[in-house]
């Protein structure tokens, strides 16, 4: 995104973004009305905000569409591996960010850790789902097991275009972006993460739930 | 931080040197906001055309059941083989017709065409916030619309199961020969443009709220801005749903779960599926499909408010209870769905809920109406062609918001569901209101958008007969409403209750559709015909106020050259008493500082009536 700025646009002056965070597109003396949040802070809750609606929809449609009936299977002990990974893995990123604010290189590290536990996470997931069908709980056995897979799928699609996102802070690293370009993608990769862990904590919640 | 302030100089005044050079990156691939709402708005038009002869062909089939056109063959290649249009044809034009025009013709020109054009000029911003973001919203629609044009072609035919496809019809290949690859790809596009929705949304909500130029308060951005960024909230919190539903029913109909499909038995055989339930996907349908049509409205009666102030030379009347207003109509829209379901056998309980919060939006939407007629009256009107057009909203509004307090009463919603009044009401409120909102803010913002005038003449000649033709068919179709005509029926001939003046009624709105129809070259021709050999347009051609009038016409990239405006004052000050002109542009100041409200500005203005004026000189 960075490059095709520089090639195609009004070139972003090269210093530091305004107090504000947003303001390469102004010039001298220039002093825009906006509101106290960075545009890509904003941005980004406000497409975390639509992500919520997405798995607000899927949850609330598992539980019409069940009715009050009691999970039908042990939840497998992966998913609680998984779950200490994604809590790492947010631990992992909140250190990062701290490093990167004192200016410590070694936040690059912190990120390389976050990455190894979401990869971690998927292999986990990978076990849970293989020991439901050793269960012979597919796809289709019970609505349970549907949206089990459904909401658990979504999410670890999410899952990997956090991945996306932390190559994209090692990307910005390795071409030796500004300081605060660098803050801002991993504020927002970070962000995202915390929302991605927050989500898979709510469905792990949704299926204990429903097994009470 | 990094390096010092010197290069943010250079960046202004080098601003005109670094735009795209090449034919792709300035035309195709363009990340300029104005660029990508053209491409947005001409390929809406175009989705919206086909749209519209989509709603001819099964025009003339209620009307003229025994027609023999071989000639449409060439619109129709299957399903019209005999020159009449089959059942099949049927069912899926009056699907497509709906699809297309609801999504892919007015929820993409309101917010990727108006939002992306007027947004940045409005605020006072260069661009986007996320210009490369916006880039892929266009073309993650445009693929969108790729696929639902291919979906027309497909040899079973495309998805045929209504705009609302409703399982089981929809999640069963063999239901009806559009349930095949058709609903498929219709699934499939309606994604793509959720994608490309979210991504346009994020774009508009972040540049209003965070690229606003100094002084541009948000109680001084003007309606459109209000409107385009309230919808652009309520895609952003509604389309998920809908995303849910459709990524639910693609693996009912593929991998045989049982979201939405009970145990049923098709053409004699048992499908293998268990407990699941049509009504869930009716819920996260609505749950968007009730925001959706307010995404339709909503900019809609911002362009409307823009130019009933300019037309009636008279400051828009209650402009925070405007803003409020469009705020509790977008809040209100999220807990309404249900009047959708009346009689989806729902708990009456449950429905005298949804009876109410349905009602309670009647408030808000005549507080607007009030304020609208406010604003007109005692008005110097200028009767232009986007001022007929704006005053043509607020008639259909009125009708078309009426016959929903009659269905918003469930007691009445029962028998008139499903009916042709339903039909009428929801053309009347949404399709007319909004494509009048858009008619209204293409012929006002043309001549900045091209640097050309639109013909007045034509364009009223274009008005009068869409606007009389309109209510030709959709004032007639109340009337098969109350006769208990039932909506998405291929043919009326076998039912005793129709009384055979139903008949009558047909024609005379498939008349008034074709007319409506004619009508609309009359504007094809004047727009290209216009952008080719138009008169050249003045910057400021309806001395108006808001900030896109202060830019040079048509807008170079960038928009502002090397300095960006300063706002002064609201965009609303016509006729202000004292003033030289009867309008003030939002960057003149006021030069006696006022007490903070709009009014008191202008009544700043008139104890030192010399002040005004000169801000404004080369507009004269
Ligand atoms: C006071 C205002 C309104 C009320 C009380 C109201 C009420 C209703 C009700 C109860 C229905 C369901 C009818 C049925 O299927 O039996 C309905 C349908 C519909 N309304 Fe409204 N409405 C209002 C305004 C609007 C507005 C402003 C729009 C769009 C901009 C709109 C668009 C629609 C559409 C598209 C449908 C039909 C969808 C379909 O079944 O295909 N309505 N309205
Ligand atoms: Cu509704």
């Amino acid at each position: 995104m960075v490059t095709t700025l520089e090639k195609t646009s009004i070139r972003r002056p090269i210093g530091p973004p305004p107090h504000n965070g947003n303001g390469w597109w102004w010039s001298d003396g220039d002093d825009p009305q906006a509101l106290a949040v960075p545009s890509w802070k904003l941005g980004t809750w406000l497409g975390l905000g639509t992500l919520t609606v997405l798995f607000a929809a899927l949850s609330s449609a598992y539980v019409v569409r069940i009715g009050g009936e009691r999970l039908a299977f042990a939840l497998p002990a992966t998913v609680w591996l998984s779950t200490a990974l994604l809590v790492a893995n947010s631990v992992a990123l909140t250190i990062a960010q701290r490093r990167l604010r004192r200016k410590d290189r070694r936040f690059v590290a912190w990120l390389g850790v976050a990455a190894l536990l979401s990869i971690g996470f998927l292999i986990s997931q990978v076990a849970t789902w293989q020991t439901l069908a050793a269960q012979g709980l597919f796809f289709t056995s019970n609505p349970h097991s549907s949206f089990f897979y459904v909401l658990t799928a979504v999410h670890a699609a999410h899952v990997l275009g956090g991945l996306g996102a932390l190559v994209r802070c090692v990307y910005h690293v390795r071409v030796r972006s500004s300081f605060g370009r660098l803050r801002r993608a991993l504020g927002m990769t970070a962000t995202y993460w915390h929302f991605v862990d927050a989500v898979w904590l709510w469905i792990v919640a949704l299926f204990l739930w429903t097994s009470l | 931080m990094e390096t010092p302030n010197i290069a943010h100089a250079e960046a202004a005044v080098e601003a005109h040197h670094h735009e795209p050079q090449s034919f792709w990156t300035k035309y195709v691939f363009s990340q300029d906001h104005k660029v990508i709402a053209m491409q947005y708005m001409i390929t809406a038009l175009v989705m919206g055309f086909i749209g519209m002869v989509m709603s001819w062909l099964f025009r003339i089939q209620l009307a003229w059941p025994d027609h023999n056109l071989p000639f449409l063959r060439f619109l129709m290649p299957t399903n019209m083989e005999s020159g009449t249009l089959q059942t099949p044809g049927y069912y899926m034009l009056v699907t497509m017709h709906g699809t297309i025009m609801i999504f892919f013709l007015l929820t993409a020109i309101l917010t990727g065409g108006f939002g992306n054009f007027l947004i940045p000029l409005q605020v006072g911003a260069r661009d986007m916030a996320f210009p490369f973001l916006n880039m892929l919203s266009y073309w993650f629609y445009f693929l969108s619309c790729v696929v639902v044009t291919i979906s027309l072609f497909v040899s079973t035919g495309a998805a045929s199961g209504g705009w609302t496809s409703y399982p089981p019809l929809s999640a069963l290949a063999k239901a009806t020969p559009g349930s095949g690859l058709g609903q498929d790809l219709w699934l499939v596009s309606i994604a793509l443009f959720i994608v490309a929705s979210t991504m346009g949304s994020l774009n508009y909500v972040t540049t209003a709220l965070n690229m606003r130029a100094k002084g541009m308060t948000l109680m001084r951005m003007p309606l459109t801005v209000w409107g385009i960024i309230v919808a652009a909230v309520l895609g952003l919190f509604a389309f998920p749903a809908l995303f849910a539903g459709a990524v639910l029913l693609l693996l009912d109909r593929h991998l045989g779960t049982s979201f939405f499909l009970p145990h049923l038995v098709l053409g004699g055989e048992h499908i293998v599926r268990d407990g699941g339930s049509p009504l869930l996907w009716q819920h996260l349908f609505w749950f968007l499909g009730h925001p959706e049509v307010y995404i339709l409205i909503l900019p809609a009666m911002g362009i409307t408010s823009e130019i009933l102030s300019n037309g009636a030379r008279k400051p828009i009347f209650g402009y925070k209870v405007m803003v409020a207003s469009l705020v509790a109509i977008a809040f209100l829209s999220f807990i309404v769905w249900g009047h959708h379901m009346f009689v989806s056998g729902m708990n009456p309980w449950l429905g005298f809920a949804f009876v109410i919060t349905t009602l309670i939006i009647a408030i808000p939407s005549a507080i607007k109406t009030f304020n609208w007629l406010g604003t007109l009256w005692k008005g110097n009107i200028r009767f232009t062609t986007p001022m007929l057009y704006a005053i043509g909203f607020i008639s259909t509004f009125v009708t078309g918001g009426l016959t929903g307090l009659f269905l918003g009463n469930s007691a009445l919603d029962i028998p008139l569901h499903d009916t042709y009044f339903v039909v009428a009401h929801f053309h009347v409120v949404m399709g007319l209101s909004s494509v009048f909102g858009i008619f209204a803010g293409i012929y006002y913002w043309f001549p900045k958008m091209t640097g050309k005038m639109m013909s007045e003449r034509w364009g009223k000649v274009h008005f009068w007969l869409t606007f009389i033709g309109s209510y030709g068919v959709f004032w007639t179709m109340h009337y098969l409403g109350f006769m208990g005509m039932p909506r998405r029926y291929y043919s009326y001939d076998s039912y005793q209750f129709l009384p055979p003046s139903m008949h009558t009624l047909q024609m005379i709105i498939t008349i008034s559709a074709l007319i409506v129809g004619a009508a609309q070259f009359i504007f094809i021709v004047n727009f290209l015909g216009s952008w080719l050999r138009g008169k050249k347009a003045p910057d400021n051609p309806w001395q108006a106020n808001s900030l896109e009038w202060q830019a040079p016409t048509p807008p170079p990239h960038g928009n502002w050259g090397p300095k960006l405006p300063e706002v002064h004052r609201w965009p609303y000050d016509y006729s202000v008493p004292g003033a030289s002109a009867d309008f003030v542009p939002q960057t003149v100041p006021v030069e006696v500082e006022p007490s903070g409200e709009h009014h008191s500005a202008a009544v700043a203005v008139n104890g030192h009536g010399h002040t005004n004026g000169h801000g404004n000189g080369h507009h004269a």
